[in-house]
């Protein structure tokens, strides 16, 4: 039966069926031929739909959208500017710089791509840097908004894993500060490689100012972070939260945010918040029917076989899900395969955080790798090429985060000292 | 063509349908991050505990993310996995779209009679906390069936008729 939901799910998909309906329709199959009953498949889409962190994910898609149109990204990327506008190939290290910023406020990689990179690509582009170069850097810093906490795809794992979403936002900070530094080192490299100049050495906004227009936005992440870490409130709380903190800063203090633009903001999150859930629900019922048919433990035995070490097993989840990340959305791609990926952790002894922190950041990797990657899309799209050209490059990038990834399965350490410093009694 | 043709009529009725329910999600979404602020606040600030507020949320949610389905079939934007070439000429671009089309009709269908049997089950199921039928929330799944159903008709004859839509 599981050849059969693997077989018809990718035959679908290849066949340009929506992932969604693909994952739906192949559980659908299944549970027919099986002669389950075919009402079960409304209830696993409502069960996949009403665990309560799953709300988070729209509330983090809505701050995304929300940080956008109020004025919040242009006061990061000032700050951004501020702090090393004024280095060689300063316009890629803002990039980057401000995706970090920004990766600390919202949840969202996408919004991230179109926030920062709807401003700053013109910007590169009129400076002289290569459009590839400017797709690579604007799409490869904005996986780090699902890195550095807060983060969509940290919530999903930790609620459908049942893994504390706290401790694997802790877990991702230190990771998401190391492929920070990375980019910018990798940046430095080609800068002096290609000869990049300084470019915005006349224009740069003084520091002082821009911090202190800069403070109000990172009172987010404290807000968000110290909530949660504090045991305050629920990360689908601290989103709430967060948006209202943005709404009265932006509608009180900035006065950019207007009666209009908010109704605009709602309509379009209405409508768009459903199209990553819809492949939540439909992927907790494929993950389901893994679990039904008792999959996971078939891998297991499979492993054991093989005699996998605790490295082994680490390095075939990075494989797979760099796989996977290359055509599936990393969202139904980790909850799909999350039953599997916990059991053979299990097994291995590996630390579920650990687990947790290394899938994302793989599944993260996804969103730029070709031909399925939402970032390069979105970035390639802004500046009007073809996300084929962009490939080299944003492979460059990409070893950055494949040199992260191999690091935290090195070391648990970098995932694991922050959860256990800051939340040890849980631990 | 006349203006009292049946396929413009049932475009002006999708038309009405789709701005209906934006709206409709638009204000489900800020019921739901509204009642989850109060919640925190009630619990904070009052010292009270709203065992109603996590079930409204994530009732609204459960509405807006089928609704917000429904209305993402209208205009292609549920996404695909690109894994064959772009442009395979206009007969295979035809075909594939009119796979498509049946596949996600299929679903429409499921949606629409499955969930129906499961609504009516709700009939008599009662929510934990505020007590009342599930069916209410149950119910989301079918007419989201129906939603779809009346969006692919009018996508099915934009593409016979040679428009290929998006």
């Amino acid at each position: 039966m599981t050849t059969l939901l693997f077989t018809s799910f990718f035959a679908l998909i290849f066949l340009r069926i929506p992932v969604g309906f693909a994952l739906i329709l192949s559980s659908f199959l299944v549970i027919v031929a099986d002669g389950l009953p075919p009402n079960l498949v409304a209830l696993r889409l409502y069960e996949g739909l009403t665990p309560f962190p799953i709300l988070a994910i729209p509330l983090f898609y809505s701050l995304g959208l929300l940080c956008n149109s109020s004025g919040f990204t242009e006061r990061i990327m000032m700050l951004a500017r501020a702090l090393v506008g004024g280095v060689r190939a300063g316009l890629a290290h803002v990039n980057i710089v401000a995706s970090m910023l920004f990766a600390g406020i919202s949840g969202s990689s996408t919004a991230d791509t179109a926030g920062i990179g709807s401003v700053i690509m013109p910007q590169m582009v009129k400076a002289g840097y290569s459009k590839p170069f400017t797709v690579a850097v604007t799409a490869c810093s904005s996986t780090m908004g699902n890195i550095i906490p807060p983060s969509i795809l940290m919530v999903i794992y930790g609620a459908f894993g049942n893994v504390s979403i706290g401790m694997l936002f802790l877990g991702g900070f230190l990771p998401g500060l190391l492929l920070g530094f990375g980019q910018m080192a990798l940046v430095y490299v080609l800068a002096r490689h290609y000869d990049f100049g300084v470019e915005d050495k006349n224009e740069r906004p003084p520091l002082g100012r821009s911090l202190l227009r800069g403070v109000l936005p990172l009172g987010v992440p404290v807000v968000i972070i110290g909530g949660i870490v504090g045991g305050v409130f629920t990360p689908t709380e601290s989103a709430a939260i967060a948006i209202f903190y943005v709404l009265a800063l932006s509608a009180f203090v900035y006065r950019e945010l207007t009666l209009k633009s908010l109704r605009g903001l709602l309509q379009e999150g209405g409508r768009f918040v459903a199209l990553p859930l819809i492949m939540t629900a439909a992927a907790a019922v494929f993950a389901w029917l893994l679990a039904y048919y008792q999959f996971p433990e078939a891998m297991v035995g499979v492993m054991e076989e093989f005699g996998a070490s605790r490295y082994g097993v680490l390095a075939s989840v990075v494989f797979a899900f760099l796989i996977l990340g290359c055509f599936l959305d990393t969202v139904p791609a980790i909850i799909m395969f999350l039953p599997i990926v916990q059991a053979l952790g299990d097994s291995a002894g590996i630390h579920p955080v650990q687990m947790g922190v290394i899938v994302v950041l793989t599944g993260a990797l996804g969103l730029v790798t070709p031909p399925y990657g939402v970032c390069l899309l979105v970035a390639s799209k802004i500046i009007g090429i073809h996300p084929r050209q962009a490939i080299a490059m944003t492979l460059m990038f990409g070893g950055v985060s494949l040199a992260v990834i191999i690091f935290v399965v090195l070391v648990p350490e970098v995932s694991l000292f922050l959860p256990k410093l800051l939340m040890g009694k849980f631990f | 063509m006349p203006l009292t043709s049946p396929w413009s009529i049932l475009k002006g009725l999708n038309n009405r349908l789709d701005r209906i329910l934006t709206v409709v999600c638009a204000v489900l979404l800020t019921v739901m991050v509204v009642t989850i602020f109060v919640q925190v606040l009630a619990r904070y600030v009052f010292l009270a505990s709203t065992p109603w507020s996590e079930e409204v949320a994530v009732y609204c949610f459960i509405w807006v993310v089928f609704l917000g389905t429904g209305l993402g079939v209208r205009d292609h934007a549920h996404l695909v996995a690109d894994l064959l070439p772009e442009n395979l000429g206009p007969f295979w671009e035809k075909a594939l779209m009119a796979f498509s089309l049946g596949m996600v009709t299929v679903i429409a269908l499921v949606f629409l009679w499955y969930g129906l049997d499961y609504a009516i089950l709700g009939l008599t199921r009662l929510s934990v906390s505020m007590g009342f039928p599930m069916f209410y929330i149950y119910i989301s799944l079918p007419t989201t069936g129906a939603v779809m159903l009346l969006f692919l008709i009018e996508r099915a004859h934009a593409l016979w008729s040679g428009d290929a839509g998006s």
